[in-house]
């Protein structure tokens, strides 16, 4: 037990002003204050010195060299640049620590794919110049690895406010990245959309790992896909959907999603103005 | 590339990636951090600089701070204490630049730009020069305390709590509560000189 009627010391006096007590502790040293003059005084001078040095302190600091805008924006470029970096190793490990197969087929595959690049190498083109085809085939779903889909710290409440999530093109450089990570660095980029796979309309983020080349002109194209995005807002905002499973069938296969939700096996009629047949690959 | 006929391994791989990236996407901490960055810049910078380094090693300073708070974050650690964890780093990286430059004489720059910056054309001069002796005695007061002892009240300075000092430091509970009130005490026993 403490005796209430002895002075209370100045190091405890310092653990009140930096409301460093219990709180039972901290009321019993205020009721002592209030009743004692010699203590309320050491509390002052206490008070005074922590006080004064503080403001020394601040004032005395030198000035910030740059500017907070110019700081911010170096670090949020090199986080920029550490995420993409980052997405690029994950998706490395998830591909190698994500297969069961014995090490003799990675190599028996690399081997495969030698022999695949050499005729490839020395098959003539159409144009009659050696080298490979100019386009990978048309990505309709994006590869898991590359595009596995990112979201943003969202609820439905916030993707379901008016104007929220609007979709927004990803700079040119982002977009040609995309490009060059599909193996599509000689697309015509007007045939395709650098789309979300999960739309900032359900809480997408513009990470590269979010984004993929889709086309406009295979039968489940960027249209398409629009209208599921729009489908899919829709019944998250009027609560017949969890916005957590809207994300995932759409960042999980975009076209079954469609088929789930639409109940069809084909793009619906009034999309057909944008809808062509399967086209064979490009190049 | 990926087709539209399943594959059950590139999906399983597929679904964890997904998983993992729902809770907080990469962007979102970023986001955090920038927040974080805003809120602390300048007194991490602050407390960085009274530690003996430069401007711009100070800048160099924080910029890996919130660096390393991005990896930390990304790979899931602790956001336990993360204002003790930001200090600490700050802390640490500052020490080791301040090694590294052999830079021992910015203290004392530090101490001299004391009672340039105090003078302020519109107060009072009677009232600025005893305000600009106080805090000469404040000062001398604080460079005859041990670095650590000085540390803990830079810290106290910046709002860090008792605990967070402690992990900033690496040192315990109580040897900070002690460390303050000792030097807390020296401060208030200035005028007495």
């Amino acid at each position: 037990m403490r005796d209430d009627h002895k002075h209370i010391t100045q190091a405890e006096l310092l653990l009140a002003l930096d409301d460093e007590l219990s709180p039972r502790r901290s009321a019993e040293v205020q009721n002592h204050l209030d009743a004692c003059d010699m203590c309320r005084a050491a509390m002052g001078e206490l008070k005074n010195a922590a006080g004064d040095f503080d403001k020394a302190y601040r004032d005395n600091a030198n000035a910030p060299l740059h500017s907070a805008a110019s700081s911010r924006a170096a670090l949020q470029a090199k986080m920029a640049e550490m995420r993409t970096n980052r997405s690029r190793f994950a998706a490395w490990r998830a591909f190698i620590s994500g297969s069961s197969l014995p090490t003799w087929t990675y190599a028996l595959g690399l081997v495969v794919l030698a022999v695949l690049g050499y005729g490839l190498l020395r098959a003539p083109t159409p144009t009659g110049m050696p080298g490979v085809s100019d386009v990978r085939q048309d990505p309709i779903i994006p590869d898991a690895h590359l595009t596995p889909g990112v979201v943003r710290s969202v609820s439905a409440i916030d993707v379901c406010r008016p104007g929220a999530g609007e979709e927004t093109r990803p700079p040119a450089s982002v977009q040609k990245a995309v490009f060059h990570e599909y193996g599509m660095d000689g697309a015509q980029a007007q045939g395709y959309e650098v789309d979300h796979l999960i739309t900032p309309a359900l809480g997408g983020s513009d990470d590269i790992r979010n984004l993929w080349p889709e086309s406009y002109s295979s039968t489940w194209n960027a249209h398409v896909k629009d209208e599921l995005e729009d489908r899919l807002r829709n019944m998250v905002c009027g609560g017949q959907l969890d916005l957590t499973t809207a994300q995932r069938d759409i960042a999980r296969n975009w076209v079954s999603a469609y088929k789930k939700y639409f109940h069809t096996d084909r793009p619906l009629s009034h999309n057909s103005d944008f809808v062509e047949d399967d086209k064979p690959p490009k190049g | 590339m990926a087709s539209q006929s399943a594959n059950p391994g590139t999906e399983a791989a597929f679904l964890g990636a997904i998983d993992a990236a729902l809770p907080l996407g990469p962007e979102a901490i970023e986001e955090e951090v920038v927040l974080l960055f805003d809120e602390y810049r300048v007194r991490l910078l602050r407390y960085v600089l009274s530690l003996g380094i430069c401007a711009q090693d100070g800048e160099d300073v924080i910029q890996e701070v919130f660096l390393s708070l991005f990896r930390h974050l990304c790979l899931g650690r602790s956001r336990e204490n993360l204002r003790g964890w930001i200090f600490c780093v700050a802390h640490n990286l500052a020490l080791k630049q301040r090694n590294k430059n052999k830079r021992q004489q910015q203290r004392a720059v530090y101490e001299e730009l004391a009672l340039e910056k105090q003078l302020d054309p519109a107060a009072d001069p009677e009232e600025q020069l005893a305000i600009n002796e106080r805090q000469m005695r404040l000062l001398q007061v604080v460079n005859a305390l041990t670095e650590a002892d000085r540390w803990c009240l830079y810290l106290r300075a910046e709002g860090l709590r008792y605990r967070e000092i402690a992990h900033t430091l690496g040192l315990s509970l109580g040897s900070v509560a002690n460390s303050l009130g000792r030097s807390i005490q020296k401060l208030a026993r200035a005028d007495e000189r």
